[in-house]
């Protein structure tokens, strides 16, 4: 038998199907019925929902930053945050302890995968602290680069660099300005975008900088430098003001 | 075209064409057209999620997971069955259910250690969500079909009153009543699909 029309599934919804042939239909088709019920429903929102209706509200600016960051870089697990992400330090003798700002109740439920990536990311610390140093390679090389940008992704900041030499691993920082002024300085940071774990590389005197990265850390986990903007205020913490952010990919060699 | 069960796409409008090109190129994983989704109908899901929740930081974060879930469940989308803002909205009415839910068992568990009882019952979640879904998705809805949809079903004119107060053949408002019911029937009908 045929199918409903849309016309005849509206005159239904509404109480005005006076087709026999089509009544007999809807009795037995569940298709038929679901679309029906839909309607009803969808009727009954419609007829409850009249006066109630006001004008459509934007969300927080940084919420669309946080999407598009956190689709960016294909990466499992939870989201690569904007600055609004309360930033957790690892603790180790280059990094400070940053406080959580703003707990997310909604992410507690990924709490407990953190807590595991965190306790996995101490063990490869402190398992590496006991493995043989690795080969120094006799001259040095570049092993990975990067590009910094603004959050948002819409300026270029500079460049990033790991080069690989006889004195252990150093990150290389070239910032286009040097933001620093009378109340801030900059300082260069690792950062696991799984985790939002930092490690404190130093102070950014000028705009090219190089600093030795701890020789435990593992880069493939820690694949993302910040660089933010910290306020003379004695507080070690990370400030939550990233100028730039930009990822190290591996230099084919 | 007479099992009404396709799309009848005899009178999309260029709107109606917009959505689904945007819906096209979401599922085909292009990066722009989740930021032209994220700039149409954010407000959409930011809305009905700050509605349902009344907490402002509540819906940015639901706003934040919707678009995020939807970009990573982008493969079974499928623009055939509904347009993008109806499963956008799909994704946020469960991750508003999500959150009602986990505030009630709260408030239970409040109850349980002495605390007053303060009970939004999870029956009406979904009556709560559906006003607001629909009063939204008319909201978006071009005119006149808007207009159609309110007279015929707020005020209760019949086709023939409305026809004659817009100016519009019968046929013509028929038709937007189907097709905006349509709209709006996906609205409310979604089922598991993007949790």
């Amino acid at each position: 038998m045929k199918h409903l029309d849309d016309d005849e599934v509206v005159a239904a919804a509404v109480g005005g199907l006076d087709d026999d042939v089509a009544r007999g239909h809807l009795q037995t088709c569940s298709d038929c019925e679901v679309r029906v019920a839909g309607s009803r429903r969808t009727v009954a929102a419609l007829r409850r929902s009249g006066e109630e209706s006001l004008p459509l509200e934007q969300p927080s600016a940084h919420v669309r930053a946080a999407v598009l960051e956190a689709v960016r870089p294909p990466l499992p697990g939870p989201v690569l945050d904007d600055a609004h992400t309360p930033l957790r330090a690892v603790p180790s003798e280059v990094s400070h302890r940053a406080p959580a700002r703003r707990p997310r109740r909604l992410v507690a439920a990924s709490v407990g995968f953190l807590v595991g990536v965190a306790a996995t990311v101490a063990g490869v610390l402190v398992v590496g602290r006991d493995d043989p140093a690795p080969q120094a390679a006799p001259t040095a090389q570049r092993t990975a680069t990067g590009v910094l940008r603004t959050l948002d992704q819409t300026s270029h900041r500079g460049a990033v660099s790991v080069v690989d030499g006889p004195g252990g691993r150093r990150l290389k920082v070239q910032m286009d300005d040097d933001d620093a002024n009378a109340s801030n300085f900059v300082q260069a940071w690792l950062l696991d975008p799984r985790t939002n774990e930092m490690v404190s590389l130093g102070v950014m005197e000028k705009r090219d900088e190089s600093f030795a990265i701890p020789a435990n850390l593992d880069l493939s986990v820690f694949d993302y430098v910040d660089i933010s903007l910290e306020p003379y205020d004695g507080n070690p913490a990370h400030s939550s003001t990233s100028l730039a952010r930009g990822r190290l990919t591996p230099t084919s060699t | 075209m007479s099992t009404g069960i396709a799309d009848d796409r005899t009178d999309e409008t260029d709107g109606d064409r917009q959505v689904r090109d945007v819906g096209t190129r979401f599922h085909a994983g292009d990066e722009l057209a989740l930021a032209e989704a994220y700039d149409r109908w954010s407000a959409l899901v930011f809305s009905i999620a700050a509605r349902a929740l009344d907490e402002r930081h509540l819906a940015d974060d639901v706003t934040q997971q919707v678009f995020i879930a939807a970009w990573k469940g982008r493969e079974r989308f499928d623009v055939t069955v509904r347009p993008l803002p109806a499963w956008l909205v799909g994704i946020t009415r469960h991750l508003v259910a999500d959150e009602i839910g986990r505030q009630t068992r709260e408030r239970r568990l409040q109850r349980k250690l002495g605390g007053r009882p303060l009970d939004r019952g999870t029956a009406t979640t979904d009556d709560i969500v559906d006003a607001i879904v629909v009063s939204e998705g008319l909201a978006q809805l071009g005119q006149p079909r808007r207009n159609i949809l309110e007279l015929a079903f707020v005020t209760g004119l019949s086709h023939s009153q409305i026809a004659e107060s817009l100016r519009l053949p019968v046929g013509t408002v028929k038709s937007h009543i189907r097709r905006g019911l349509h709209q709006l029937r996906l609205l409310v009908e979604v089922t598991d699909e993007a949790s």
